[in-house]
Parts: C-alpha cells; sequence; structure tokens
C-alpha cells in the first residue's frame, strides 16, 4: 500500500480540538504534523479592552484546566507595574491554590491518558479523585474550575474556617491513591509494553524547542522554576527537583504522579507555615502607571509567561502570553516519527497539551 | 402429503429456534448481557451505570435499541453501497447459526452434529472476512485500517482458538459437543487441560475483540475501527452480532471446559446459562482492568507464546488421556 495521509482530528476521540496530519505507510506513521488554531479566542487581544482586574475572568480561560497559575503570571506581571507588594499571607494562599489547581490538572491528564490507552476504569478514578479538589476549591472560592481567585493586589477570600484540615484530610486520601495508581498502572505489563521506549525525547531536544515543565525533567533536564527562579514564597518552601531520564512516555506518566506528590508535601508545608490573619487583598488604582512586567511560574504543564505593557490607561497596553502548551507540543513531529499508527495517542497524550492554552 | 415434511420433530426444532435457544432468547440476553455489562463495568469505575429506564436501568439497553431503530440509516457517497448494508446482515446471521448445536443440555439442542465443535469454529472463521468487507466497504481510510487491523488479528488468533479446542476433543474422543460434555461427568476439563482453557479463554477474547485486544475499534486511534461508517439499526446489528458472538465464545468455553450443563440439583439449562454468564463476566471484568495492546505486541504474543503454548497442549492432553482417565 503506498503511503496516505491521514487527518487525525479536530472530530476524533483522541484529540482536542486541534489536527495531527499524519502520513501512514503502512501501519507505521512516517511524519505527523500538528495543524493548530481551532479554539483561537484571541485572549490577548480581549486583555486590551478591559481593564486590569476585569481580565482576570478572561485569562483563567486561557486553559481551563489551570486557571489559576495562568491567574498568578498575569497578577504578579501586574503588581510589577504597580510596584506593590502584596500581603505575605496572600502569597502563601496563591501557592495553595497553585498546587492544588497542579494536581487536579495532573489527576486529569493522567486519567484521560490512562484511558486513551484503553483503560476504561482509571479514566474515572483519578476524575473522581479530582472532585475532591473541586470541592475545596468550591469552599475556598465559591467556584470549581474557573476559579477567578488571584487578583492583581492579593487573593480575594481567606480560608473558611477548618480548611487546613479537610485539606489534610483530602491529601492524605490522595496519598493512598496514589499507591493504587502506581500498583494498578505502573506495574501493568500492558501499559508498560505500550509506553516504554516509545516516543523519546532527548535531553539535546528538549532545550532546543524550549520544551519545559514535567516532559522536560522526565527527559533529566533538571528545570523547576520553583527552584531555579523561586517567585512568590517558594524560597521558603523545602523541596527538590523531580527527576527521570528515560524521556519515554512511560517517565512522563510517571514523573507526573511524582509531582502530585510534591504538590501534597507542598500543600503541607503552605499551610504549617501560614502567617496569621491579616488583610489578604490589597486594593490597588483602577489607572496603572506606565511601565511593564514580566512574570512566569511553573504550571502542572511547563512555564506560563506573562507580559504587561501598560501606557498609563485602564486597561493595558498589550499582554503577551506564552504558553507551555505550545512550545511542548512543537516537538511532536521529532518524537512521533516512524512510529507505530497506535503510538501516536500515546506520545501525544504524554506531552499533556491543554489546547485552549494552545491557541489562546 | 404435504404436510409430512413438517414432522414432529422439525416443528419442535423450529420452535427451539424461534424461541429458545434461538433469535427471541437470544435478544432478550444481549440485551440483558449489554446492562449486565454495563452495570459490571459502572461499579468498578466507581458509577452507578444504567439506572433510569426501568429497575435497575434494566430496559436502558431496550431503550438504546429503539433509539438506533428510529435512526437514519446513513449510508455514506463513496461506499460500495450494497456490500455497506449486506454486510451487518450477514454478520447477524452468522451470530445466530453457531447457537443450533450448542447444547444447552443432553436433550434441548436445535441441531445435532457429530461434528459441531469443527461447526462452530468454521463459522467464527468467517467473520474477519466480513469484518474486512466491512472495512473496506465503507469507503474511509479509518474504517478501511480498522478492517484490516480486524483480519489480521482474527485470522492469527484463530489458529490459537482452534487448537485450544482439540484437548478437550481428546480427552472426549469425540468433536460431538454433546459427548464433550457427557465426557466431563467425572472431571471437568478445566481441571484436566488448565492451560488449554486459558490459551482458549484468550484467543476467544481476540477473536471478539475486547480488551485488552480491541485494537480494530481502537477508538483513540481509529475512532471506532470498521464500524466507525454505520449508522442506526446497521450499526445495532453489528453491536448484537458481537454479543451473540461473545455468548457463542463463553458457551463454548463452558461446553469444553466447564462441563456444560452437569451440576448438581438446579435444572440443566440453568447450570448452563449460569456457567456461560460466569464466563463473561470473567471477561468484562478483565475489559475494566486492562489497558490494550499495540498490533504488533498482539501479534507477536499470539504467534510466539499463545500458538506454542495451544500446541503444547496437545501433548499435554494426550498425556492427561492416557494417565488419568484409563
Amino acid at each position: 500500500m503506498p503511503e496516505y495521509k491521514l487527518h487525525y482530528g479536530p472530530q476524533h476521540p483522541g484529540t482536542h480540538p486541534f489536527r495531527i496530519l499524519l502520513t501512514v505507510d503502512g501501519d507505521v506513521v512516517v511524519t505527523a504534523e500538528p495543524h493548530i488554531g481551532y479554539v483561537h479566542r484571541g485572549i490577548e487581544k480581549l486583555c486590551e479592552y478591559r481593564s486590569y482586574i476585569m481580565n482576570i475572568p478572561v485569562i483563567n480561560r486561557a486553559c481551563f484546566m489551570e486557571g489559576s497559575f495562568h491567574e498568578h503570571a498575569y497578577a504578579m506581571a501586574v503588581e510589577q507595574i504597580y510596584g506593590v507588594e502584596i500581603p505575605q499571607r496572600a502569597k502563601y494562599l496563591r501557592v495553595l491554590a497553585g498546587e492544588l489547581s497542579r494536581i487536579h490538572s495532573l489527576l486529569s491528564w493522567f486519567g484521560g491518558y490512562v484511558s486513551e490507552l484503553g483503560f476504561s476504569t482509571m479514566y474515572f478514578w483519578p476524575w473522581a479523585d479530582r472532585e475532591y479538589i473541586l470541592d475545596l476549591f468550591e469552599e475556598l472560592t465559591g467556584a470549581r474550575i474557573s476559579t477567578t481567585y488571584i487578583l492583581p493586589g492579593g487573593v480575594r477570600w481567606d480560608l473558611p474556617d477548618g480548611f487546613e484540615k479537610r485539606v489534610e484530610k483530602v491529601m492524605k486520601y490522595l496519598e493512598g491513591r496514589l499507591a493504587l495508581y502506581d500498583k494498578v498502572v505502573f506495574k501493568n505489563e500492558i501499559f508498560k509494553a505500550r509506553t516504554k521506549d516509545v516516543g523519546v525525547l532527548k535531553p539535546s531536544d528538549v532545550l532546543k524547542y524550549g520544551v519545559t515543565g514535567p516532559m522536560a525533567r522526565a527527559s533529566g533536564v533538571k528545570m523547576d522554576l520553583r527552584i531555579d527562579a523561586p517567585y512568590s514564597i517558594y524560597d521558603e518552601i523545602e523541596m527538590d527537583y523531580n527527576l527521570l531520564d528515560g524521556g519515554d512516555c512511560y517517565d512522563r506518566t510517571k514523573i507526573r504522579l511524582m509531582d502530585i506528590q510534591q504538590s501534597i508535601d507542598i500543600i503541607r508545608q503552605v499551610l504549617k507555615k501560614l502567617p496569621g490573619k491579616e488583610k489578604v487583598m490589597k486594593k490597588l488604582p483602577i489607572k496603572a502607571p506606565v511601565g511593564e512586567g514580566y512574570a512566569r511560574i511553573e504550571s502542572a504543564r511547563g512555564i506560563h509567561a506573562y507580559y504587561v505593557v501598560s501606557n498609563g490607561d485602564r486597561n493595558p497596553y498589550r499582554v503577551k502570553i506564552r504558553g507551555a502548551s505550545f512550545n511542548n507540543m512543537s516537538v511532536l513531529p521529532l518524537i512521533a516519527k516512524n512510529v507505530k499508527m497506535a503510538d501516536i495517542p500515546a506520545i501525544l497524550g504524554s506531552i499533556d497539551v491543554c489546547p485552549a492554552d494552545l491557541d489562546r | 402429503m404435504a404436510f409430512e415434511i413438517f414432522s414432529n420433530e422439525l416443528t419442535v426444532a423450529i420452535i427451539k429456534a424461534v424461541i429458545f435457544p434461538g433469535v427471541l432468547f437470544q435478544l432478550v440476553s444481549v440485551l440483558m448481557m449489554m446492562w449486565f455489562e454495563r452495570k459490571v463495568m459502572a461499579r468498578i469505575h466507581m458509577r452507578y451505570g444504567p439506572y433510569y429506564v426501568g429497575k435497575f436501568g434494566l430496559l436502558q439497553t431496550l431503550a438504546d435499541l429503539l433509539k438506533l431503530l428510529l435512526k437514519e440509516i446513513i449510508v455514506p457517497l463513496k461506499s460500495r453501497k450494497l456490500l455497506f448494508i449486506a454486510v451487518p446482515v450477514l454478520l447477524l446471521a452468522s451470530a445466530f447459526t453457531p447457537v443450533a448445536v450448542i447444547p444447552f443440555s443432553e436433550t434441548w439442542y436445535i441441531f445435532r452434529f457429530p461434528y459441531s465443535a469443527i461447526l462452530v469454529i468454521a463459522i467464527l472463521s468467517m467473520v474477519p472476512t466480513l469484518e474486512f468487507l466491512a472495512g473496506w466497504a465503507g469507503g474511509s481510510k479509518y474504517s478501511f485500517i480498522g478492517g484490516y487491523r480486524a483480519a489480521t488479528q482474527q485470522v492469527s488468533y484463530e489458529v490459537s482458538l482452534f487448537l485450544s479446542i482439540l484437548p478437550s476433543v481428546i480427552l472426549a474422543g469425540s468433536m460431538d459437543l454433546i459427548d464433550i460434555t457427557k465426557a466431563q461427568n467425572q472431571y471437568w476439563f478445566i481441571l484436566l487441560a488448565p492451560l488449554a482453557a486459558f490459551t482458549y479463554f484468550v484467543a476467544s477474547l481476540a477473536e471478539l475483540e475486547r480488551i485488552p485486544f480491541d485494537i480494530p475499534e481502537a477508538e483513540s486511534e481509529l475512532v471506532f475501527g470498521w464500524k466507525t461508517d454505520y449508522s442506526g439499526i446497521l450499526f445495532g446489528f453489528q453491536v448484537f452480532a458481537s454479543y451473540i458472538f461473545t455468548f457463542v465464545e463463553a458457551a463454548l468455553f463452558t461446553v469444553l471446559f466447564l462441563g456444560g450443563w452437569i451440576g448438581p440439583f438446579l435444572p440443566p439449562i440453568i447450570w448452563f446459562l449460569i456457567k456461560t454468564y460466569l464466563v463473561f463476566f470473567v471477561m468484562v471484568v478483565v475489559r475494566a482492568g486492562l489497558p490494550r495492546f499495540r498490533l504488533d505486541q498482539l501479534l507477536n504474543f499470539g504467534w510466539k507464546i499463545l500458538f506454542p503454548l495451544a500446541i503444547l497442549n496437545i501433548f499435554l492432553a494426550v498425556l492427561v488421556g492416557d494417565l488419568i482417565l484409563i
């Protein structure tokens, strides 16, 4: 059979809203070429028509799974323009929201990824666990997904009474579940056969393509913004790099579960070191001074960066977003070369692209 | 007299074919199997599963069937139209046929045939051809890939499936499913040939395209494999056919290894159904507990592990037959 082109997506149960143009020879994929842009909403442009605080509900839809990270990076960039220092307690709460958000983002990715390999049960278990995190968010912010919690100047609410205890309960439950997933998924021979040595990403390519986050760390590149360039209060948190050196789909899955464990540890430290009650929101004037701000954070998928320019108006003059998914996706043609057709969902899933973040 | 051809025996056979264990029973059985599978899967997933239609959602699958009946049948423009429509019908027909020779009790069968074990396998081996044709007739790349995957997979696992029934045949000294069952009065063959039972079970999972071998319809790669282009009741026919095949393979497992209708107290037919659905239950649990293989891994497993094991079984069966049964 001659080579033929296969349009993998955008209407396909295995992909998100983007298309991958596969050149297939028999059962072997010769090239895979991602075509993106199906969910472009022009968030950067939208931000220019709203005031700084009104941008938050737009920004956290840059990726619905990790709204807290986008809010956090944007808020830090805007605070640079205003030149304000926010209350210490608010910083801790931001990190708390961020790490909770990381856990729910990674859990939902994990469920989706393993079920794409045909393991239907593992779709529902992590998503059921994720509900507990969403319950915590609902209690903390009133919303489950689009939390709109982190604003320029602080966070919207302080913790409700007894919140720490309920967080600890969920964290304990999650640790048990992680041990279970280790048994059910990572010791499963079929899962190993499907993911080991599939889609290997070399450390040199990580640096060349600007790949960040768990994907880079699974290839053995020491890269974690929370340690390399600690923002917010991460310099007060004890943590170490999660590193694996395989760079294949198996390690990329494993490192994300290690990230969940790390987030659990961070949340415990945050709750322990949380400073006493104070106002968590500093009111900022509507009009910002002339200037610019740049902030980046380590999200569940890699580095999100925000560059905000102000010309002294109510609205930002320009908001530039660097989404982690875009760079991570750019290695797909590299690692999905000469693989079996059935490896495509395995490789694509392991990149953990958020299509909303990809197009913005 | 013209009426003589409707002899008593033939009338009974026709009634059996229409009611039990034939068409009507199979329809009810398939609906219940689907409900059972969805419910068991859901409980393993920590969900409720079908809930609202009927008691415990028992009528949910019937409602789904009605929905499929009412939907428009879309025949794609580029498909080979006659073949496209004919394949699901043929598939359903070939699914019903093996039920005729399966003995539900010593007297309750539609048709007795001295080589019935081979007959069942022969009909099952028609399936890959039909599925390949379905994939080809659909005229889309996804369904074509699904079709050729189905053909590759089933043709290579058919060999192991056929070899795995031979131990029972050797131990019983007959190819008649009724004689095979009768030979298990003392020991069920799963005790004498456990390895054969294992290879049969694995090969039948591959034949039925169930997880971990559902490669032809791997939805994250191929949308729905060779079924992608089908809609309405044509799709329903295929689903029905696949569940009847599941019933047949589970029933064959019961006959070959679990002593068929043999069991104390309860009527033989009840015993037979209990064992068959128990085998189906194991299939469902396997489906909930495993991811899916890749095609090349599947073929490697089939030819390098399962096939030699299946051959080994035959020698083991001869040995066991000599040592124990005499």
